[in-house]
């Protein structure tokens, strides 16, 4: 057996066998990466060489916007302004089916534009939305479905703490990679939306219509102009930076933490206890994140040292398959594995054999990587193991049949294909606002 | 014990609130020197190479702590399927695997610390730095992981042995 392939199997596949087993991600990356280092690197030399390789994947400033992407979205949630931006929208919707369910999509959008964390776009919205939904007699297919869908919006939207992930380690310009993602999640949002106030409208058993408290245009407006607007200007901040070149994303992410500190001052909400408390939870998301990467460099060393990578894009390449095919084929490859792998894993495990893939059939990186970001926010959703399907179970409790949420996020992974179709079909789409920012 | 225990949670627990600050001081470092640029007072010199440090020192130093925690991010699905006894022992050999490449790292970072430390090799950015000031985070976190794992593997020893 040709060595390439034999560091193949034994890196992929020891690799999913570990993480299988259950394993912590870092340790299964660690592992196959001193068994790698020891076969393939020169033994006793390649397992210092494993040591000093462990730096320089996280050592990297335009890694930084991750945890402040993160920071940004948990003061915004420990502060309790992304309740108000909540009750803000919840307020402004008049008496329509499906109102709550409106309300899920609107505000989760939001939330995406000022947190990078689908888990905590998925989280708060279920806390505050669902025990609403259900006490109004809505079908779990109205109730679970949009909140699970807008949820992963977080991903795609900047700030995005995994799309500069993706950048990073597929060295893909991360601001924009940023940027390119706005247009397909308002595409998202909006067939969401569309989606939910047509079969409301068709069945409005599914959500029924409620009255609601009666006030006026302006009472509806105001928490809206007070608790809405002002943190949009965060999102401003944030992206109208990178898009006018002003700043890099690390720096906008920074400028958006400091922004949102003086949001939740003039709100009068802000503690020391609320800044510490949103400190400890960005670090165990962050170091989470970065210690995984961390194990990247060994892993990809491997790979192309024994020629694993330039085999596989040689015969990719030699096979004549041509581009869409293979574009499909890899993102057909993500989300499969979606459906039992987490996101971090995916990428660390994909991209140094579809990168150099990429390369070579001459397929737009950005492009690629934006339907990457949208593979990904599908395999958050996908049964049966998807991330967000178990932070929902988590927030109803045990009420909530899996099978029932399996059952209502089916028509929104339609509308994320459908969204991945057209941008497979338009790229335009995806290139259109970073072609603005040049 | 009581007392090697209780200085194992407060070396784990201090690195955990050094990376916090750590943190902190980025945030405030990156947007300080953001607002100073936009103002045309320049950069702050040695910023890239902090936060590239500082990055680093917060994955590796906190580590430890999200180990103790159990907040590594890992695929549960398969394993909350086998049975308890058949989980207990899938467990043991996680807590075997883990111990087994923290002592690895633990053993051969300590090489790389020390060959590091006796070449006097230096690291070039806006400041120049010792190698070994960068090396020591990673020996340090895998002893406190492997003691973690270990403790995991004697846990259920010590219980049965009723210690």
């Amino acid at each position: 057996m040709p060595e390439w392939i034999f560091a193949l199997v034994l890196m992929l596949g020891g690799i999913v066998a570990l993480l299988m087993l259950g394993l912590p991600i870092v340790f299964a990356f660690i592992a196959v990466n001193i068994a790698g280092a020891w076969l393939f690197l020169g033994g006793d030399i390649g397992l210092m060489q494993m040591l000093r390789n462990m730096r320089s994947p996280a050592a990297q400033y335009s890694l930084a916007p991750i945890p402040l992407f993160v920071l940004m979205g948990e003061i915004m949630l420990h502060s309790g302004l992304a309740q108000r931006a909540i009750d803000a929208i919840d307020r402004l919707i008049s008496r329509v089916p499906g109102r709550l369910s409106i309300v899920a999509v609107l505000s989760g959008t939001l939330f995406s534009s000022l947190s990078g964390s689908t888990i905590a776009n998925a989280g708060v919205l279920g806390k505050s939305l669902y025990p609403q939904m259900k006490a109004r007699g809505y079908h779990d297919s109205m109730a679970v479905g949009p909140i699970l869908a807008v949820g992963g919006i977080a991903m795609l939207i900047p700030p995005s703490g995994l799309a500069v992930m993706l950048g990073s380690l597929a060295s893909i310009s991360i601001n924009d990679l940023l940027i390119a993602g706005i247009v397909p999640a308002i595409m998202m949002a909006v067939l969401f939306l569309g989606y939910v106030m047509l079969r409301c409208r068709l069945d409005p058993s599914l959500a029924p219509i409620y009255e609601t408290e009666t006030m006026t245009l302006g009472e509806r407006l105001r928490p809206v102009l007070v608790n809405v607007l002002p943190l949009a200007l965060i999102f401003v901040c944030v992206v109208g930076s990178m898009f006018a070149g002003i700043a890099t994303a690390t720096e906008s992410a920074a400028l958006g933490v400091v922004a949102t500190v003086i949001a939740a001052v003039i709100y009068r909400r802000f503690s020391l206890s609320m800044l510490v408390h949103s400190l400890k939870e960005t670090l165990i998301f962050s170091a989470m994140i970065l210690v995984i990467i961390c194990t990247s460099g060994t892993f990809s060393q491997v790979l192309a040292f024994t020629g694993a990578t330039q085999e596989i894009s040689r015969l990719v390449v030699a096979s004549g398959i041509g581009p869409l095919m293979l574009l499909l084929g890899m993102l057909a490859v993500l989300v499969f594995l979606g459906c039992f792998m987490d996101q971090v894993s995916m990428m660390m495990l994909t991209l140094p054999i579809f990168m150099p893939i990429v390369g070579a059939a001459g397929i737009d990186p950005l492009w690629f990587g934006v339907l990457v970001l949208i593979a990904l926010e599908i395999s958050l959703i996908t049964p049966p193991f998807g991330l967000l399907l178990f932070v929902m179970q988590g927030v109803a409790g045990p009420k909530l049949r899996v099978t029932a949420v399996y059952k209502a996020v089916l028509p929104f992974l339609a509308l994320e294909f459908l969204v991945m179709g057209l941008l497979i079909l338009f790229p335009g789409l995806v290139s259109l606002l970073p072609e603005l920012m040049k | 014990m009581k007392t090697a225990i209780a200085l194992y949670d407060l070396v784990v627990t201090a690195l955990a609130v050094l990376s916090g600050i750590i943190l902190a001081l980025m945030t405030c470092a990156i947007a300080a020197e953001s607002i100073r640029r936009g103002l045309g007072f320049g950069v702050f010199r040695g910023l890239i190479d902090f936060s590239e440090i500082g990055l680093f020192c917060i994955a590796i130093l906190t580590a430890p702590w999200l180990l103790r925690r159990n907040a590594h991010l890992s695929i549960n699905v398969f394993l909350e399927r086998f049975s308890p006894p058949v989980r207990r022992g899938v467990q043991r050999l996680i807590d075997l695997i883990g111990l087994s490449c923290c002592a690895i790292l633990c053993i051969w970072g300590t090489r790389v610390l020390m060959r590091s430390y006796q070449t006097q090799q230096m690291v070039f950015g806006d400041y120049v730095l010792m190698d070994w000031w960068l090396q020591w985070q990673i020996p340090l976190a895998a002893l406190l992981m492997a003691l973690t794992f270990a403790g995991r593997l004697l846990a259920p020893f010590h219980a049965q042995q009723g210690v």
